[in-house]
């Protein structure tokens, strides 16, 4: 298990909290879970933002592809999440998002925080707001792309 | 609520009730005179059993989702059953099973009335009105039993019967008109799972979540031990009143018994309870009735006699229907209508009795034991009193989880408190701070600064066998004097050989004051660290020329730089102080030598230069922010008197770093107390962000803050209601602007009560999500919010008045009220728009604040964006896909035509917006995704460059978070899986 500095450390490694101040980056460590995975098993964006600490995960929507995916066929069905990825945090902004499952390719570990604790962090600290903006409208022009 | 249903469901349950109170009188005294008194033991037997039996087949028709019509046919049964109970009895039936049957059917019709009159209130008005209600039928018990008495004394016993009957028959009356009111008037009591009116969640379910059932079965639990206490307590009060009063004087004794408990119960339905279940939480009030009762049995152990036991019974009888009976409606209410209904009748008319059965049989083979032994009967009634307690309580709380489930409002979490570390994480963290990642080791600088360590325990880390570890310690000593350890910290200098631990021990040793730095650095080869520190040390220790060495400090230390500063304040003119720190800040000079002198200007209160400091934050320069994060509790105190002089947008940015700046509570608190909205509305989330974390303000100016944002509320209110009433009503734009200030104050409110909640060691985090949900829900969300505020201790009484005052419509004041007047103290901009002195603006905020984007955007820095916005005709193209852009458009009339290769094409009406990412790209332009052109018609556009929307942005992040969101909105249906 990861003790404080270390899920806000793996936390800060996120490029979603990069310039938060040291000390928000700790209030949000605080009240951050660990869910360790072994290959194979599977987390939802139902309820968490996950942001992985070590591992790879490969990312798919809900569906039938998802029902039936093979890890092999989840990489090819969507993207995949290495150590600072963040799964599920477009929901804390845009709450009607499809929740999205992920399954760990290799043994990871990933940081779980509750939407509206990382809401609440939105709502404080302008500088995660505006990472949060830059990331989802990056993706936004590289999926126009 | 809808209070014509109210009031008939009201008057229906009174006439129930008469008619109930009366048929029992007439059915025991038939019993009475059929069997005698030695078998009315066995007529309570039958009454709980037909009782229970009339429970469950109510049931079953009710989960048929026929509750209306069986409600109907119970009640007419009712009549039916009193209208031919004396010709049944004439014609030889058994009285047995005629006094049964109206038992039974009345106690099940009282209980379907209940459910009628639950379903026409909700939220704080259930609270408020069932009491009454309650008193109500207390009242008409009263009068029925006496009028039972008169009317068999005139017309004999058999006219009770007929009275009865007609009795139900208006009730049955007044029942359908009361469905037609329902029907017309809304049911907000049973249209929804909860206390708001339902919006959350599809009516009608039938099927409980988990919260849900847990909840069902505490309620259970918690029937069957009242249950058990009350019938103890019945059986030692008959007892105890079988030996006091002879046969003749008993009657009289019961009666006044009777009149003394339903009038004392009548003065607290119509008083204090619903006073209570306004202002106080389930938990408390819950608990009132088995905490009451388990004292008057501990006074029955203590002090044996009637008056103890007659005592304890009283209290007993009147709590449970004024506190449990009241609490239990209240607790059903968090569950969907049917089951709501359904469980009510269960708990009332088979757990109750079924805990009660399981007592009388205990006592039953305890025999006169029991009675012969009261104090041991107590103890073992208070052992049984203590879980009921704790019982309530459990119910209770799941009753808060289930009212908040919907909103997704978890329970308050008990955190570890991360102030407390073992030995073994102290070592691991100051080896961290240690490490030669930055960030890692600011993130573990920033754990241990909060950490409460004994000062023994750092002791023995100052000779670690790791430089970086003994380098760490050094350095929490140095921003962290402890002057218990100056003489370790000696020691430990004296024979460190690591070159930056020694230049970090000086730093330490200076920071104390103490000489031994010099003496130690003298001894040790001055190598580029130690030397640094050794002139940091001398200028701190002995003075010199520190404005000559400001530059090279602040560009290479400006921790060292801030406390020489600190140090020898009395040696420096203030001005020349202020002149240098500006000079060494200079834009375009040594952005490291900026950076520091930023943080020297900040920690030290450097009053001639916190403008330089001011208007970097307010340009959101990072320099500037780390500067406001850095600060400790000395520089917090030292800048605090100079903040209430910066403008707004600076305060707002310093308010806003301060979230960063757990240490900067004196900040904070002056910033708590600023008039302006804007920056109180801004301080109040970073005290609240700050304290979900482990720092501490100062209470008084918590208090202040809460008090300010209570009157700034009713302001609001106030206004509103002048707003209503007001001849010269304000514009539609200043009507949409208050009531958007209005949401923005009980945000901050519930804020303020939040980080109280905080302060007082519970979990703010819910009450910050409840704010959320008050202030930008539904208006069903926004009463659930309300009662679950209640339900978390939000505050006193008058925080949720106001608040619920929110939720309700206007009331016109009767004289003339101004809405200017109300605003003026609390919300300047607002006023003066109120009074029409920007009238030129309101074109272009009114079309600003239609586009969802801007939807929660103060009032003030949108009218500074409205005044930024050029306002466009578009008869063509307004831009072409592939060109480049900065600026965002919004759509003020008419409409536009987004246009892209492979999609449909999308209508932009008015409020819409195009342009977003253009007007939040990081680079000098962004390329258009779309090609839009104005639908035919034409189109009235408000166009915003980069730069006008990223002041606003600066001074409004909540425009960042709708532009992140309407970003979302369009990335989340192709690609949920890449964020």
């Amino acid at each position: 298990m990861l003790d404080l500095l270390k899920r806000a450390s793996a936390l800060a490694s996120c490029a979603l909290f990069d310039g938060l101040a040291p000390a928000a980056v700790l209030r949000l460590a605080e009240r951050a879970a660990v869910r360790v995975l072994a290959p194979g098993d599977r987390v939802t964006t139902d309820a968490m933002v996950w942001v992985v600490a070590s591992g790879a995960l490969a990312v798919a929507a809900h569906g039938v592809v998802a029902e039936i995916a093979t890890i092999s066929t989840r990489r090819r069905a969507g993207t995949s999440a290495g150590p600072g990825g963040a799964l599920g945090a477009i929901r804390v902004v845009a709450p009607a998002t499809k929740p999205v499952v992920a399954v760990a390719a290799e043994a990871s570990v990933l940081v779980a925080l509750e939407l509206d604790d990382l809401r609440d962090v939105l709502e404080e600290d302008p500088v995660a707001l505006a990472a949060l903006a830059e990331a989802v409208s990056r993706a936004l022009l590289q999926d126009e792309a | 609520m809808n209070l014509r249903a109210y009031r008939l469901g009201v008057a229906m349950v009174v006439l129930g009730n008469l008619a109930a109170v009366a048929l029992k009188a007439y059915a025991e005294s038939v019993f009475l005179a059929s069997y005698g008194a030695a078998r009315l033991p066995w007529l309570l037997i039958a009454n709980a059993s037909g009782f229970a039996a009339a429970t469950v087949g109510y049931d079953v028709i009710a989960r048929g989702r026929r509750a209306r019509a069986a409600d109907a046919v119970l009640i007419a049964v009712l009549g039916g059953a009193s209208a031919s109970a004396p010709a049944l009895l004439g014609a030889g039936a058994s009285a047995v099973g005629v006094v049964v049957a109206l038992a039974a059917a009345s106690q099940v019709a009282g209980l379907a009335m209940w459910n009628r009159v639950a379903a026409a209130v909700a939220g704080r008005d259930a609270r408020r009105m069932l009491p009454r209600a309650g008193a109500a039928v207390t009242a008409g018990g009263v009068v029925a039993g006496l009028g039972a008495g008169a009317l068999a004394a005139r017309a004999g016993l058999d006219a009770i019967a007929y009275a009865g009957a007609a009795v139900t028959a208006v009730a049955l009356a007044i029942g359908v008109a009361q469905d037609r009111a329902l029907a017309s008037g809304g049911a907000p009591g049973a249209g929804q799972a909860g206390a708001g009116d339902g919006a959350s969640e599809p009516p009608g379910g039938a099927t409980l979540g988990d919260v849900q059932a847990a909840l069902v079965r505490g309620l259970v639990v918690l029937a069957i031990l009242e249950a058990v206490v009350s019938t103890v307590i019945d059986l030692q009060f008959n007892a105890a009143l079988k030996t006091r009063y002879d046969d003749a004087t008993r009657p009289v004794a019961i009666a006044l018994f009777l009149a003394g408990t339903n009038a004392i119960l009548f003065a607290l339905q119509a008083t204090a309870v619903p006073r209570l279940l306004v202002t106080r939480s389930l938990p408390f009030t819950a608990t009132l009735h088995p905490a009451i009762v388990s004292a008057g049995y501990a006074v029955i152990a203590a002090v044996t006699g009637f008056v103890p036991i007659a005592g304890t019974r009283t209290a007993d009888q009147v709590m449970r229907a004024a506190g449990s009976r009241t609490s239990q409606e209240l607790a059903l209410s968090a569950l969907p209508p049917g089951p709501r209904a359904r469980w009510k009748v269960r708990l009332r008319g088979v757990a109750w009795p079924a805990g009660a059965a399981v007592a009388a049989l205990v006592l039953l083979a305890l025999g006169q034991a029991a009675l012969a032994a009261p104090a041991w009967l107590a103890l073992a009634s208070i052992a049984i009193g203590v879980a009921w307690t704790i019982s309530a309580r459990v119910a209770a709380r799941r009753f808060q989880a289930a009212l908040a489930a919907p909103l997704g409002i978890r329970a308050e979490r008990r955190l570890v408190d991360p102030r407390h570390i073992d030995l073994a994480t102290l070592e691991q963290w100051t080896a961290a701070a240690g490490d030669e990642d930055p960030r890692r080791a600011a993130l573990a600088r920033a754990a241990l600064t909060t950490a409460r360590v004994d000062a023994a325990a750092l002791a023995e880390h100052l000779r670690h066998d790791d430089a970086p570890v003994r380098a760490a310690m050094f350095d929490q000593l140095a921003r962290a004097p402890s002057q218990a350890l100056a003489g370790e910290l000696r020691a430990a200098a004296a024979i460190e050989d690591d070159e930056r631990a020694l230049a970090l021990a000086i730093d330490a040793l200076a920071a104390l004051g103490d000489a031994a730095a010099l003496e130690r650095g003298e001894r040790a080869a001055l190598s580029r660290p130690v030397a640094d520190a050794i002139q940091a040390a001398t200028l701190a220790l002995r003075g010199g020329d520190i404005a000559g060495a400001l530059p090279a400090l602040c560009a290479r230390s400006p921790a060292r730089a801030a406390a020489i500063v600190r140090a020898r304040r009395g040696d420096l003119a203030a001005d020349d102080l202020a002149a240098c720190l500006r000079a060494i800040a200079e834009p375009g000079g040594d952005a490291a030598a900026r950076a520091g002198a930023l943080v020297v200007i900040g920690r030290a209160g450097v009053t001639g230069a916190i403008d330089v400091l001011a208007d970097a934050v307010a340009a959101g320069e990072p320099a500037a922010r780390d500067a406001i994060a850095e600060l400790d509790a000395d520089g917090a105190a030292a800048l605090a008197p100079h903040v209430a002089g910066l403008s707004i947008r600076a305060r707002l940015a310093i308010a806003r770093a301060l979230a960063g700046a757990p240490a900067a509570a004196a900040v904070v608190a002056t910033l708590l107390a600023d008039r302006d909205p804007e920056v109180a509305h801004a301080t109040l989330r970073t005290a609240l962000a700050i304290t979900r974390g482990s720092a501490t303000l100062p209470a008084p100016a918590i208090a202040g803050a809460r008090d300010a944002a209570l009157a700034a509320l009713t302001a609001h209110l106030d206004a509103r209601d002048a707003a209503a009433g007001a001849d010269a009503a304000p514009t539609a734009c200043a009507r949409a602007e208050l009531a958007i200030a209005t949401a923005r104050c009980a945000a901050r409110l519930l804020w303020a009560c939040a980080v109280a909640a905080a302060v007082d060691g519970r979990d703010p985090a819910p009450l910050a999500a409840t704010a959320r949900h008050l202030a930008g829900g539904g208006d069903a969300d926004r009463k659930r919010a309300l009662d679950v505020a209640q339900e978390l201790g939000a505050g006193h009484g008058s925080i949720l008045a106001a608040l619920e005052r929110w939720t309700q419509p206007a009331h016109p004041p009767a004289g003339t009220g101004s809405v200017a007047a109300a605003l003026r103290d609390h919300d300047p901009w607002l006023a003066e728009l109120a009074a029409g002195a920007h009238a030129d603006l309101e074109p272009a905020l009114a079309a600003l604040r239609r586009a969802p984007l801007f939807a929660a955007v103060a009032g003030p820095a949108l009218a500074e964006l409205a005044a930024r916005a050029t306002r466009h005709q578009v008869a063509g193209v307004l831009f072409a896909r592939g060109d480049s852009g900065d600026t965002l458009h919004v759509v003020a009339s008419g409409s536009l035509v987004a246009r892209r290769p492979r999609s449909p094409d999308r209508v932009i009406a008015a409020g819409g917006v195009v342009g977003e990412v253009a007007a939040l790209s990081t680079t000098s332009s962004a390329t258009r995704a779309a090609t839009v052109e104005a639908a035919p018609g034409g189109a009235d556009v408000l166009a915003l460059d980069r730069a006008a929307v990223t002041d606003a942005a600066r001074r409004a992040p909540e425009l960042v978070l709708a532009i992140a969101a309407s970003l979302a909105s369009w990335l989340a249906p192709n690609r949920p899986d890449v964020l």
